[in-house]
């Protein structure tokens, strides 16, 4: 069964995202920390990862993770997951964040699945 | 010495129209002189300085080509405050010389032209600060004083406009002198304080613009804020909503699931309104170094943005179709023209009925994109078609058909579509369906502020 590793705050985002992963037939892991996170895909590499961006401690945390995520594993497929409605928040035209999908929250499960799928 | 102000003068837009509008004058200027000269010779035979009168229109012609010379050559180029300080004393002091010795040789005070000197005054006033205005005026008033004076001494000749009037008194001349002196002094006291006073007005308004402006961008960052926290939690509300519906939590009854769709298509229209208003907000707080384009596939863009509404189509059994030739690239800001498309799109699904079709469609149009977002909807009625774009406007159909809303989504789409320097046109036909037109320009290497369409470039 594949593996998916939220990292997320929001733990009723972790609770929904993940029972509706896990009724699509995913095994899914969860982090309420970027450094557990990043911990997590060191000692036990997932198939693929759901990433926020905002963290109560800074706002771009997410990004720093994403990095930090693509620089352990290049092809580990890493979904930034966020819950401003467009890239704009953020500076995306710089080109320097390492990300396969950006989905906007909240997702309809079917709609996640379909790109889950496009990955592993 | 104050430095002069010609570019913060309300009066003018730039500092190039100035030097231009001085040098069509002056050409202007040589015609008249020219024509007055050839007809009072030829028709009137005047008894005027001819020789004299001629080789001074000549050397204005060749100063203001030699102006206009430096001008078109100078123009693209940067030049210093110093520099550009004595063009224009340079032209302006040449153009007093030359009108001085014009009426002097041409009957003085009795000459007409001398009223021309107002006018200079006028001028002057406008470009230069108080003082360099009195120093000139000072100037002038003495020059004529001196050679009235000279005049009615007899050290100086009277060179009479009229063959028969080489009679005037010299004393009367000496009154009208002074009388004009006199006329100088108010005309340019006059326009300097109400020159003064405009510029005064017009910085205070900058001030109060600069600081509206950045209230209204705190205000909006507040919104990017806010709308982000509200967000949040509607995102969770939305994903137990989805656990319930799908059985996850056990099963449930049928009265029970149409109550949960209701809440959850509810919590949906939310989060759509606070997409709307995040969009808004950061149209209206960025700034000059937001808008960077990027060269991206239409094809990309569309499916995408199809992709982003296909759920809802589906939901509300609306059919989507999509045309777009294969190769077709535009290089514009990628923010804005998801805005756009995805506005429309989500516009158009919203508003056609069950069973209806929405189609976007793309092609080349010179060197435009052309994008047609058609639908088969409630339609707009005719009187209602010039404020769909406005800010909070929602249509009497609309507000019918779906009670959530802002009204922001068109006023958006327009913003945008300025930002990206297109345009935007709307057919619709009441109870028919709508299609909107949106024109893009298939290159552009900046997008423009939303709010700054009057932000004119120095050099145009």
């Amino acid at each position: 069964m594949q593996r998916i590793l939220i990292i997320d705050d929001d733990e009723d985002i972790i609770e929904t995202v993940g029972s509706l992963l896990k009724f699509e037939g995913y095994n899914v892991d969860f982090a309420t920390t970027t450094e557990q996170g990043v911990e997590m895909i060191k000692n036990a590499p997932p198939d693929l990862v759901l990433l926020d961006i905002m963290f109560p401690d800074k706002k771009t945390k997410g990004f720093d993770a994403a990095g930090e995520i693509k620089a352990i594993n290049p092809n580990l497929p890493l979904f930034v997951f966020t819950a401003i409605n467009r890239e704009y928040a953020f500076d995306f035209s710089k080109d320097d964040i390492k990300a396969d999908e950006f989905i906007n929250k909240p997702v309809k499960v079917d709609r996640l699945v379909d790109k889950i799928k496009q990955y592993i | 010495m104050q430095e002069l102000s010609p570019i913060e003068s309300s009066a003018f837009k730039s500092l190039n129209e100035v030097i231009r509008w001085f040098i069509d004058l002056r050409w202007m200027a040589c015609i008249g002189v020219s024509l007055v000269l050839l007809f009072s010779h030829f028709l009137f035979s005047f008894y005027l300085q001819y020789k004299i009168l001629a080789i001074t229109t000549l050397v204005l012609v060749l100063l203001n080509s030699t102006y206009s010379y430096y001008f078109y050559r100078y123009k693209k180029q940067y030049l210093q405050r110093r520099e550009i300080h004595l063009f224009f004393q340079v032209q302006i002091i040449g153009d007093y010389i030359l009108l001085l010795v014009l009426v002097f040789f041409s009957g003085f005070m009795v000459n007409p032209l001398i009223f021309f000197f107002v006018f200079h005054i006028i001028i002057t006033s406008f470009l230069f600060t108080t003082r360099i205005v009195s120093l000139y005026t000072t100037c002038l008033v003495f020059v004529i004083g001196t050679i009235s004076l000279l005049q009615y001494f007899k050290i100086l000749p009277v060179y009479p406009l009229f063959t028969n009037n080489s009679s005037i008194s010299t004393q009367v001349m000496l009154v009208q002198t002074a009388g004009f002196s006199f006329l100088l002094i108010i005309t340019a006291y006059l326009t300097t304080s109400i020159i003064n006073k405009i510029d005064a007005r017009g910085k205070q308004f900058e001030v109060e613009l600069n600081r509206y402006k950045s209230l209204d961008k705190i205000k909006s960052n507040f919104i990017l804020q806010v709308t982000h926290e509200i967000r949040g939690p509607l995102a969770a509300i939305s994903g137990f909503h989805e656990m319930i519906l799908r059985g996850i939590t056990g099963e449930i009854k049928d009265h029970t699931k149409e109550v949960i769709t209701k809440a959850d298509r509810r919590t949906d229209n939310l989060l759509i309104i606070i997409g709307e208003m995040i969009d808004f907000a950061y149209m209206k707080s960025s700034d000059d170094s937001t808008f960077t384009t990027k060269e991206l596939s239409v094809r990309k863009i569309i499916s995408e943005n199809i992709s982003n509404v296909s759920i809802r189509a589906e939901q509300e059994d609306v059919h989507l179709s999509v045309a777009c030739p294969r190769h077709l690239k535009i290089k514009t800001n990628r923010d804005l023209i998801n805005i756009i498309l995805g506005n429309l799109l989500f516009n158009a699904i919203k508003y056609t009925e069950t069973g209806g079709n929405v189609s976007l469609i793309a092609s080349e149009k010179g060197h435009e994109i052309h994008f047609v977002v058609e639908d088969t909807g409630i339609g707009i009625c005719d009187n209602e078609i010039e404020k769909v774009f406005d800010e909070f406007y929602r249509s009497r159909r609309a507000r019918v058909l779906e009670k959530d809303g802002t009204g922001l989504g068109l006023s958006i789409v327009q913003k945008a579509v300025n930002a990206l320097q297109g345009r935007i046109i709307v057919y619709s036909k009441e109870g028919k369906g709508s299609s909107f037109h949106v024109f893009l320009p298939a290159y552009i290497e900046k997008g423009k502020i939303p709010g700054g369409e009057n932000a004119e470039d120095f050099n145009n």
